[in-house]
């Protein structure tokens, strides 16, 4: 049963011993509710980016001969893989590279058009990726990446991106090391670190589901 | 004991029997802590599993796992079941293996033979299936079960149960901290234990290995690395 965000408020609210109200108010002064959000949202973000465990997939079409640069997506965190389909029947995963190891191993790629090898996104814009050499026939790209969650606003309207299996880890103890961590009133290093090596412990259980091994 | 259905009922008055006088909790708490010892039991140890069918489409090699399966651990393709591998042992070893089919012929087999995981719900097969239509049968872990009113129910058997309850006391006293949270710790650690017990690899988690108390990095030191401040006092026996 996915958790609304209203519902992870109202846990953060338990665990901070605040009035529970479904996360509306914080009396305590030592938090808002802006930065309770902004903590959940950031964990949630980070748990998957690190996690891997739920991905997107965004097939760019009508790539032209010669075109070298993708957009992505505009909840785009980080790539996971690029999968290049040439008109002409080639299929090719492409490798990430960066700029230096293209420019020194294949000197002319960006004047070459060839069949593409490998894909940069170190070296580009913000939500742009580039592949290399150069296409010499039209294609299209298929991006598995990871995707940003759905922003958790505390209306109630919204459900946590994860399973409810990492939700503790991901969406109650990161939040809470770093509502406990935070430099003020309320720092209180002893639950910031136990919050922090819980979260931990749901990365390693999702790095054990996926690859076998933390 | 033979495994039981315990209801949300069963589990909190078990939980009551656990603690004199008035707790510092409320009866939401108790249920959200019942709760969350379910998911990271699951989590762990991936308790409740189902199995799920699909069929295969023509030339596809990519598949998303149905609901209820939150995560797969099995694949079988008309109950013959494939060998697990990876998505870069797949690159590695067959580098046009998108392209490669059933009916591909050559070195390639007449039969999907390996899958690999991409994420919780998605999973690569290989060879892809020329003519689809044939059973994917998938094994996998449930969602957990969330219990939300009294007569909601979950299969645990009695030492579980036991663990689990400790893991809901540890969880309800870290609003207090202190020496309350921290005699609770043997709760935590036993929790975990059983989970190894079940899943062998969560004992190669670092975490896993700090909370036990078997993290030796005094033995190895690296560069002066200690164990954070912040966890020295929750390791029995470990100064910081």
């Amino acid at each position: 049963m996915p958790r609304t965000d209203q519902q992870l408020l109202e846990t953060l609210q338990y665990a901070a011993m605040e009035a529970p109200d479904l996360g509306a108010t914080w009396p305590s002064g030592l938090w808002t509710r802006d930065e309770i959000l902004s903590y959940l949202n950031e964990r949630q973000s980070r748990f998957l980016k690190a996690s891997l465990i739920q991905l997107g997939i965004a097939t760019h079409t009508g790539i032209l001969a010669r075109q070298a640069i993708i957009t992505l997506p505009p909840d785009w965190i980080a790539t996971v893989s690029v999968v290049w389909y040439g008109d002409d029947g080639q299929v090719k995963e492409l490798v990430r590279s960066d700029s230096f190891e293209i420019d020194h191993g294949q000197v002319d790629w960006t004047i070459t058009a060839d069949t593409p090898l490998v894909y940069l996104d170190y070296s580009t814009p913000t939500l742009q990726l580039q592949i290399g050499p150069l296409p010499d026939v039209g294609g299209q790209i298929q991006l598995l990446y990871v995707a940003q969650g759905a922003p958790l606003t505390g209306d109630g309207d919204t459900i946590l991106s994860l399973p409810d299996e990492f939700a503790e880890a991901a969406a109650k103890y990161g939040p809470l090391a770093d509502m406990f961590g935070k430099d003020g009133r309320g720092k209180n290093p002893e639950k910031a670190g136990y919050a922090q090596s819980r979260y931990q412990l749901g990365l390693d259980a999702a790095a054990i589901i996926l690859r076998g091994r933390t | 004991m033979a495994y039981t259905q315990y209801t949300l009922a069963d589990l909190e008055a078990r939980l009551a029997a656990r603690y004199e006088s008035v707790p510092f909790w409320t009866q939401p708490e108790a249920r959200q802590a019942i709760n969350e010892a379910l998911c990271t039991w699951n989590m762990l140890t991936g308790r409740w599993v189902t199995r799920a069918v699909m069929a295969t489409t023509p030339n596809e090699y990519e598949y998303v796992t149905p609901a209820p399966i939150s995560y797969r651990t099995r694949v079988l393709w008309n109950n013959r079941p494939l060998s697990a591998s990876s998505r870069e042992d797949f690159n590695n070893g067959r580098p046009n293996w998108r392209q490669e089919t059933t009916g591909s012929g050559g070195a390639v087999p007449t039969r999907p033979m390996l899958w690999a995981p991409v994420s919780l719900e998605l999973i690569y097969i290989w060879p892809a299936d020329l003519l689809g239509h044939n059973s994917l049968t998938i094994d996998g872990i449930m969602a957990t079960p969330q219990l939300t009113v009294a007569g909601d129910f979950v299969d645990l058997g009695e030492d579980d149960l036991s663990v689990l309850l400790g893991f809901c006391l540890h969880v309800l006293t870290f609003k207090k901290g202190s020496v309350w949270f921290q005699a609770t710790l043997p709760y935590f650690t036993a929790f975990l234990r059983a989970a190894a017990a079940e899943n062998q690899l969560i004992t190669t988690s670092q975490i896993y290995r700090v909370y036990m108390g078997i993290d030796r990095r005094d033995l190895k030191p690296i560069r002066g690395i200690t164990t954070p401040p912040a966890m020295a006092g929750l390791i029995p026996g470990e100064e910081g």
